[in-house]
């Protein structure tokens, strides 16, 4: 056990843990935010996407030692009203089903948006290829995707 | 469905005047049962605030209306739709009400289950006259009011009008007084040219709860005291514990206890060493740390090879007839060209994105339970059995659902955790792994078809037969049947086609693996011998095989239009550069046909466009629909090319992710999805988008290859 200072979210948080404790587990169970999902535990399904240091990765096999320090985002970190544009587009194009996997999704697509404000078909299916869906929201995936980039770059004009 | 008029169409069901305040009909009191979701507050609650809730429409004093969603939302969307109809009756508008979580109680709603593509189907008229008694309420209240007839008044958006003076009061302003009349027993329900909402694409309510983490699945639930538990349960179907050592395991910081656990599987007990610990994470690393002796029960003998071996061993036998007319033997015998083909499709696993988990607390003769069910009565009368208690003393609670797909109508998760919560005397939360998820099943049965078709000389199927060998879901239930053939087991297989001498037969096998419905069920695997089989027929005939389709089902006018459609909409073979391929697939009450538009690009398939038709009938949700089958297309197309699970020494060989592969963004095609405009009764939606997906793709292959794939999955790559 060790005691670990985490910043979530622009918050400063202390956990007494196992160094080696997934960053997953010690989101939802020691802190409480449950919005990050716990999908596979082999960084193969892309449920657990968090955000560190506004890169997009996979919080199941990351060890929580190693990211003491960093600053993390998680999806309750995104925009609580869904005001991000990605969360719009999601909204606008009605993407989710079931929900499980769409905290991990709108995690890697904002993360994606944030460093190539216009992707193409190709830069959307390499960054969002390790997420899986399995109620098959792939098209409306896209679809948002470019109806975020559009609202974004439309602002920014 | 008939109980669920009965247990919720009485006078007290709804609109009730509560004799402790006197002034309201029903009271949207309420408190968030589940913490932070704030419109998935389940109606329980309410009961405990001092109001009997049984019923399904709220209304405060103020107006303010509330609906209960009494189904399991898992993606499929009734927590939009289900309140759609009865908002639509009760003349409110949807974006103005809450909407609450039914607990399972089959007393209060009726049927609550989820599956068979049934939610809509079976509450369309049932959900629209709670509505529409209502309405019929609240309006003889105004007239009373008011002193004048029903017909000088309506109702529209909340309110009652006066025709004459145009003069309203709002549904707040009369509930106390529709309180004290009789509820109606026939309503009037509106002509579906009156719809302001059911047709109408609005946007699904739980949509922002799912874009912002603030969704409460059953993974999310913690209640107080609450311990979690990880189970290493039997790698061999029906094995049981020998002997454990759980010495590392103790050593664990935070595991607290290791018991032998029990999981009832049909008439089958699983058993399993249970880890239980003050977190999820000490759980699992204690469990890697337990050493198990198993006693596989002579059940490790099954693998791929030994079960097709006894299907291929089996396909002569005479089976039970689903489905026959003419003489298929003679016909066939004297048809001037015949075709044979055998198709085979795997075992799949569900993998729903939240894996399985619940929780559950024990506490003498009561049990509560809180997770994501498809089947809230059927766990709730699934844990009073188990637990000998009454199902009274069993409350069950309904999160959203990570995902159903049929695995979570299944009783053993909750069951396996009331086991353990009885044994420890305190909320147990199990969590399943993935691997636990993906190996334990039950599974979509793996399938042979066998398939016998013939032609005269003009190229006129007149003989066809299809014998599908076939583990049976519903034979592993203690009673079953086992000479009685349902129709939905050849389901899938379009007994519709006009062709004079048919036969469809059942080959009824028995492993001991679990099997389990699997979106679309048999129509999964037999859609695909099916519709891959006629390709090959107007193949053999020499004809389009959308107009060879379309002459066997001329005299079928919801198929021919749909198939028309079809055509029309996939600009059929227009593009000369690509190739087509046509599937067409009645099943759960509605027609599907699919056109997939493939060509290669670089060496490799390239899925460029699914064009799909559904004839539902009326619609509540369009834009739900298009949804379902988009969803539909793309899991179909994984159990195509991608997903399988193989048998090893009677065990799944496919763990995880890694090897039970998804279809991924980068493979998934656009979608054109069209629904047919009528006036029908409400079809299925959830399922009958999938069966035609495979063979669609297979068949364009073939168009597009000459390669005829028989046997799913297949490798893509290498085509």
């Amino acid at each position: 056990m060790a005691s670990i200072s985490l910043n979530i979210n622009e918050k400063s948080y202390t956990v007494d843990v196992d160094p080696q404790m997934p960053l997953l587990w010690v989101i939802r169970d020691h802190i409480g935010l449950t919005g990050t999902k716990f999908g596979c535990g082999i960084a193969q399904c892309g449920a657990c996407t968090i955000h560190l240091d506004g890169n997009a990765v996979r919080s199941c096999i990351l060890p929580v030692a190693a990211v003491a320090d960093k600053k993390i985002t998680t999806i309750e970190g995104i925009s609580e009203n869904n005001d991000h544009a990605i969360q719009k587009a999601w909204i606008e194009e009605q993407v989710p089903q079931c929900g499980y996997c769409q905290s991990g999704q709108i995690m890697s697509a904002t993360a994606l948006l944030a460093r190539n404000p216009e992707p193409t078909d190709n830069d959307i299916d390499l960054a969002m290829q390790g997420n899986i869906c399995r109620c098959g929201t792939y098209p409306r995936i896209r679809k948002a995707i470019k109806e975020a980039s559009k609202l974004t770059t439309d602002g920014s004009k | 469905m008939e109980a669920s008029n009965k247990t919720t169409f009485k006078r007290r069901d709804f609109l009730k005047l509560s004799s402790m305040t006197g002034t309201v009909l029903a009271v949207g009191y309420y408190l968030p049962s589940l913490g932070k979701s704030p419109e998935l507050i389940n109606a329980v609650h309410a009961e405990e605030a001092g109001i009997q809730l049984n019923n399904f429409i709220f209304i405060d004093t103020a107006g303010k209306v509330t609906l209960v969603n009494h189904r399991p939302e898992m993606g499929q969307g009734v927590y939009q739709s289900m309140p759609m109809l009865l908002a639509e009756e009760l003349e409110v508008d949807l974006e103005q009400v809450d909407i609450v979580q039914a607990q399972g109680d089959s007393k209060k709603y009726g049927r609550q289950s989820v599956g068979g593509s049934n939610s809509v189907r079976s509450s369309w008229e049932a959900s629209r006259k709670i509505g529409a008694a209502a309405r019929e309420m609240l309006i003889e209240a105004a007239t009373k009011k008011w002193s004048i007839a029903k017909s000088d008044c309506y109702a529209e958006n909340g309110q009652v009008i006066n025709k004459k003076n145009k003069a309203s009061l709002h549904y707040g302003e009369l509930v106390e007084a529709a309180s004290t009349l009789t509820a109606p027993e026939n309503p009037t329900l509106k002509s579906p040219k009156d719809f302001k909402i059911l047709g109408t694409p609005l946007p699904r309510k739980d949509v922002p709860l799912k874009t912002n983490g603030t969704a409460e699945f059953g993974i999310d639930v913690k209640v107080p005291g609450m311990l979690y538990a990880s189970v290493e349960r039997c790698p061999v179907f029906e094995g049981k514990v020998k002997s454990f050592d759980d010495t590392e395991t103790l050593k664990v910081k935070g595991v607290q206890q290791v018991v032998k656990s029990e999981m009832t599987v049909f008439r089958h007990t699983r058993e399993g060493v249970a880890v239980i610990a003050d977190n999820y994470w000490s759980a699992l690393q204690g469990r890697k740390k337990l050493k198990v002796e198993w006693d596989f029960k002579g059940h490790d003998k099954w693998d791929n090879k030994t079960i097709h071996d006894d299907y291929r061993a089996s396909k002569d036998e005479k089976g039970l007839s689903a489905v026959s007319r003419g003489n298929f033997s003679s016909a066939y015998g004297k048809a001037s060209k015949t075709v044979e083909a055998e198709y085979e499709c795997p075992f799949q696993a569900h993998a729903t994105m939240e894996p399985m988990n619940c929780v559950v607390s024990v506490v003498g003769d009561k049990c509560e339970f809180w997770g994501p069910t498809q089947s809230p009565n059927w766990v709730r009368g699934s844990l009073a059995g188990y637990l000998k208690v009454a199902p009274e003393n069993v409350t069950i609670n309904v999160s959203f659902l990570g995902g159903g797909f049929g695995r979570r109508a299944f009783t053993d998760f909750p069951n396996e955790a009331a086991f353990l919560s009885k044994k420890i005397g305190k909320p147990i939360k199990v969590v399943w792994t993935r691997e636990d998820d993906v190996t334990q099943g039950p599974f979509r049965p793996c399938s042979l078809n066998v398939l016998k078709g013939g032609l005269d000389d003009k190229g006129n199927l007149v003989a066809l037969e299809d014998k599908m060998v076939a583990q049976i879901t519903s034979f592993q239930f203690p009673g079953a049947d086992k000479n009685k053939v349902q129709p939905w087991f050849m389901e899938g297989a379009n007994h519709h086609y006009e062709v004079p001498n048919l036969a469809y037969t059942v080959v009824p096998k028995e492993l001991p693996i679990p099997i389990m419905w699997w979106r679309s069920v048999y129509s999964s695997t037999n859609g695909f011998a099916q519709e891959s089989f006629m390709d090959e027929l107007a193949h053999a005939a020499g004809k389009d095989p959308l107009e060879f389709r379309l002459e066997l089902l001329k005299d079928e006018p919801r198929f021919s239009k749909l198939l028309e459609t079809l055509r029309d909409k996939s600009e059929w073979k227009k593009d000369k550069d690509a190739a087509y391929g046509v599937a067409i697939v009645h099943c759960f009450g509605s027609y599907c046909g699919q056109v997939a538009k493939i060509r290669k690009s670089g060496g490799k398939i390239k899925i460029e466009k699914y064009t799909s038709v559904i004839d539902c009938g009326m619609t509540v949700n369009p834009d739900i629909v298009k949804a379902q089958i988009e969803g539909s297309i793309m899991m179909g197309l994984t159990a195509a090319f991608k997903s399988e699970i193989e048998m090893k020494e009677g065990r799944a060989v496919q763990a995880n992710f890694d090897k039970f592969k998804m279809l991924r963004i980068s493979e998934a095609p656009n979608v054109d999805t069209y629904i047919m405009q009528n006036e029908e009764a409400p079809g299925g939606v959830g399922e009958p988008g999938l069966p035609p997906a495979a063979p669609a793709l297979t068949n364009a292959i073939f168009e597009l290859t000459g390669k005829r794939i028989r046997k799913l999955p297949f490798d893509i790559a290498s085509v």
